[in-house]
């Protein structure tokens, strides 16, 4: 029996969609507030072999154990990185760029934003934009290209209201030039110095529990902990007239695009291994020269 | 099946319209009035592959559920209508805009019912000349190089008669001399102030319109009076041309990134397209 027949299209099956991952990232290049993914590949479960011999059997002594065997190989999930992305100048007031590094008093993250405390991972909290879905529920979005609509409601380019610190969308009545937003996220107007509200920032604990919702929208799924609007005490600051750019490495990008391509040729080259040792078995065995 | 393939050709029809806006921006760089458009980038709906409870085993960091995007898409085309420089030409007929507001014009239409009618539109191009209007004999009016006439803020037009020479102010107001010495007033050129920049869209001629989804243009832009706030920080400059906002440097910069961003995606259409070469050669 081959058992490496699946295995090796599971392998195909693996890289290829690791290769539509790393497509997608590199799709999203330029979509500002983007967190690139990365894909996590696990085996299969673990298998025991043993040998048939004439010591096995029913009743008899246990056969002989060979070891262990994975019988294949699948992409367990697409991790985002919420490292920050770049700041570009756009100079529209509309544009909001966070820049988001919460610290925990006494832990260092590293560059991936993780930290291990007694054998416990812990990960750093990321700050988002929170606004409204159709559904009524809270987004979350690092996406700050925002303008406003007739009723001078703040928009997503989506279409979803962003919402202030009052829980209710964000409504300014004059157009946007005259808003300063200062860096707690503070609307201000420029000329006659009043406060017109607050952007509701939210600090998620761990970021890792969002689901990826596409248009640059995460959700917090029931049970995965709570969304708390940002304390001054987190390192967290809005920039108006900026943009955050999206975090994908184009040259790793680049990198694992090749090595997805080259696996699953090894993959299919092991498959067509397989199909010629078959060839033997089916056609030369035992033929009648 | 393949969304390498499907997600790569989406985005590439995305940067190719982004390129696109950039070489019309470059194409407009020397027009008196143009405004830059500026489009961004959003990532695709994602769809998420259900993945059974039993594979949430130890070590993963997300919630089940395998999430795979489909690429980028072009969003927030807006018309960036930030104030161009202002260039002194000591033409008479140039009228240059400060600060955020458009002069009004009347353009001829044709109604769907076979008759004439008008339709009101923007411009910030205040390159103007004089032309004879039909009923008023002796007068010549203020209009664009198509011949379009500007509005003054009782909806008139700006009318001065033949041979006379002109001056208008800060405010708009428009005052003559004929040759014979007399002076005269031909109203306040209209100004609208952009309150909602992202729902003005740019239509040909230098001229702007308000988007199909306002239900009142008013919220969107608002007559200027002088005597209130809605004159803030706005003047009408005669004897100058206000030159394109647009900046060559950011465009050339931008046109680099999207060009490289191009490229990837087509190196990653054509790997997805080896892949599926692969497939189709496991039994040769």
């Amino acid at each position: 029996m081959f058992r490496g027949l699946y295995t090796a299209a599971s392998g195909m099956l693996a890289q290829q969609r690791w290769h539509d991952s790393i497509t997608n990232n590199v799709s999203n290049m330029l979509t500002p507030g983007y967190k690139q993914d990365t894909s996590a590949l696990r085996s299969f479960p673990e298998m025991l072999i043993h040998q048939m011999g004439k010591d096995a059997g029913p009743g008899g002594a246990t056969s002989k154990a060979i070891g262990t065997i994975h019988t294949g190989v699948f992409v367990e999930e697409n991790i985002p990185m919420f490292t920050q992305g770049d700041l570009t100048e756009t100079k529209q007031p509309g544009d909001l760029a966070l820049i988001s590094n919460i610290q925990l008093p006494g832990i260092v993250f590293d560059q991936s934003g993780k930290a291990v405390v007694d054998g416990e991972i812990i990960y750093q909290p990321q700050a988002f934009f929170t606004v409204l879905g159709v559904d009524g529920e809270p987004r979350y979005t690092r996406n700050g290209n925002f303008h406003l609509n007739e009723a001078g409601q703040l928009l997503t380019t989506n279409g979803e209201p962003v919402l202030g610190r009052d829980g209710q969308p964000v409504v300014i009545a004059g157009s946007l030039e005259q808003v300063f937003i200062s860096e707690n996220g503070t609307l201000i107007d420029r000329y006659e110095g009043t406060i017109l509200g607050q952007l509701l920032i939210s600090r998620i604990d761990n970021p890792y529990q969002l689901i990826r919702e596409g248009n640059g929208n995460y959700r917090l799924p029931a049970g995965a902990g709570q969304a708390v609007p940002i304390t001054d005490e987190d390192q967290v600051a809005v920039r108006q007239g900026y943009l955050e750019r999206s975090n994908v490495d184009a040259a790793q990008a680049m990198v694992d695009m090749m090595t997805a391509l080259r696996l699953y040729e090894a993959n299919q080259k092991v498959i067509q291994a397989y199909d010629q040792s078959l060839d033997k078995a089916v056609n030369e065995i035992g033929r009648v020269v | 099946m393949n969304h390498t393939i499907i997600s790569s050709a989406v985005s590439m029809a995305a940067l190719q319209q982004k390129l696109d806006l950039i070489a019309n921006n470059i194409a407009n760089m020397n027009t008196v009035g143009y405004k830059k458009q500026q489009a961004s980038f959003q990532d695709v709906l994602t769809i998420t592959l259900n993945q059974h409870p039993d594979m949430q085993l130890n070590g993963r960091m997300t919630q089940p559920g395998l999430t795979l995007g489909g690429g980028a898409m072009l969003t927030g085309l807006r018309v960036d209508m930030t104030q161009g420089v202002l260039q002194k030409t000591d033409n008479k007929y140039d009228l240059a805009i400060e600060g955020q507001a458009m002069f009004e014009i009347e353009v001829p239409i044709i109604n769907g019912d076979g008759t004439a009618g008008v339709q009101t539109l923007w411009t910030r191009s205040g390159q103007f000349q004089l032309s004879p209007m039909a009923g008023l004999p002796g007068y010549q009016v203020l209009t664009t190089p198509e011949g379009y006439p500007l509005r003054t803020v009782n909806n008139e037009y700006v009318a001065i008669p033949n041979y006379a020479d002109f001056h208008i102010d800060e405010r708009g107001y428009v005052t003559y001399t004929n040759v014979d010495g007399s002076t005269g007033t031909a109203g306040q050129i209209k100004l609208m102030r952009v309150m909602r920049p992202d729902l003005i869209t740019a239509v040909s001629d230098n001229l702007f319109n308000v988007a199909s989804t306002v239900q009142d243009p008013n919220n969107v832009l608002q007559q200027v009076n002088f005597a209130d706030a809605s004159g803030e920080g706005i003047a009408v400059r005669q004897y100058y041309a206000e030159q394109s906002n647009v900046d060559l440097l950011s465009e050339m910069t931008e046109l680099i990134t999207v060009q490289r961003a191009f490229q990837l995606n087509a190196r990653a259409l054509s790997a997805g397209d080896t892949m599926m070469n692969l497939a189709n050669q496991l039994r040769r």
